[in-house]
């Protein structure tokens, strides 16, 4: 049977057989045995919208395979990724659980599998199952992490370059150890990448040759090898 | 349930601490030995870095629960946290917070609704110093 996106779609939660790393795969088996009974399974393509800040909220999206970004919009229309969203998160929490519009937008950045769960739905099984309570609690918390260290590096004087080492340095605790340095998959366009900093695509562009000249990194197509993990700490002062 | 709401019900904690302004509650990267509720007064959150520059950058106010967000991720605080004006405060430990979360699953919700307004505040935050600092890039 031919496999929409070339995606190993997962239909029950209890019989899945993704490798669990997310917050949300590894609750009970009752909490996911529930969760199946609420959860509508979809797949999207790269550069599905989920929802747009502002809508009202209808209900969470459990991704199970993939990746999104969540961005807002400034007041003067400028774009920011404010975070991105791994295998195992769930999005649209937030507004969900206090009914208010959601904050930000949510996109896929590949194809993805992300099961929909009605907002009702989505509030009585967080009210049966203290499990995807703490679950919840934990990813929310995280993203408030996530979220103050952007603050703190918009608000403090941080340079650029720091901001940009930080983000590989990030990224790069996701990455796969080789004998060439730590190697990573970058989904996002150096567009993209200026979001995520508060920067310009031309400055993104210029410090990412800068790094390689210095050998703090090698690029090869979208795969990006961490060879100088230390001169990048050394670039990072909060 | 709204933030004191919780406190009393998670730690029996119904009264609080005075503290002077300027006085230090936690400093950013302590780890977290439980969470603070804010009865009265107002407190500052302030960022700082390792070069010694510190910023204020949010104001917190009665009802608010400080270091929420720690206690769930047993991680150190992400911020400092000083009085601003005189503030009472109750100490919530934060393992008798989580075990009281445990026997009592209905006050999960409010614990998830205060988390998801902290989220909402921060991404506020992030949306309105990214518009000052990207028009301040393009003026200069």
């Amino acid at each position: 049977m031919p496999r929409p996106y070339r995606l190993d779609i997962q239909d029950h939660c209890t019989a899945c057989t993704i490798p669990k790393s997310g917050l949300f795969c590894n609750l009970s088996q009752t909490s996911l045995a529930a969760l199946d009974e609420i959860t509508f399974t979809s797949v999207y393509p790269k550069g599905s919208v989920l929802f747009v800040e502002g809508e009202q909220p209808r209900g969470v999206f459990v991704l199970c395979s993939g990746r999104a970004k969540l961005t807002t919009s400034s007041s003067e229309g400028k774009t920011l990724i404010v975070k991105l969203i791994e295998p195992g998160e769930i999005l649209g929490a937030s507004a969900s659980i206090l009914g208010k519009p959601y904050e930000v937008s949510a996109e896929t950045i590949e194809p993805a599998q992300a099961n929909f769960v009605k907002r009702d739905a989505f509030l009585r099984f967080l009210g049966a199952h203290a499990d995807a309570s703490m679950s919840t609690a934990q990813q929310l918390s995280e993203k408030y992490y996530s979220a103050q260290r952007e603050i703190r590096s918009l608000g403090l004087s941080q340079s650029t370059s720091e901001k940009l080492a930080r983000l590989i340095l990030d990224w790069s605790e996701r990455g796969e150890t080789t004998v060439a340095g730590m190697r990573l998959k970058v989904l996002l366009t150096h567009e993209e990448i200026a979001q995520m900093i508060g920067t310009t695509r031309e400055t993104v562009t210029r410090l990412l040759s800068d790094f390689r000249r210095k050998k703090f990194i090698e690029v090869k197509g979208s795969t990006l090898f961490v060879t100088n993990a230390g001169q990048l700490r050394a670039l990072v002062s909060t | 349930m709204d933030g004191a709401a919780i406190a009393t019900s998670l730690s029996g904690a119904e009264t609080g601490v005075r503290w002077k302004p300027g006085a230090t509650i936690f400093r950013q990267g302590d780890l977290p030995g439980g969470a603070y509720l804010l009865r009265s007064g107002t407190v500052e959150l302030i960022f700082e870095a390792r070069s010694g520059e510190a910023k204020p950058f949010r104001l917190a106010g009665p009802g608010q629960i400080l270091g929420l967000s720690s206690v769930v991720m047993r991680r150190p605080h992400d911020c400092s946290a000083r009085v601003r004006t005189t503030c009472e405060i109750a100490f919530i430990e934060g393992r008798t917070f989580l075990a009281g979360l445990e026997t009592d699953p209905t006050a999960w919700l409010s614990v998830l609704e205060l988390l998801s307004s902290e989220v909402d505040a921060a991404y506020d935050d992030m949306r309105n110093l990214s518009a000052h600092v990207l028009s301040f890039r393009a003026k200069r």
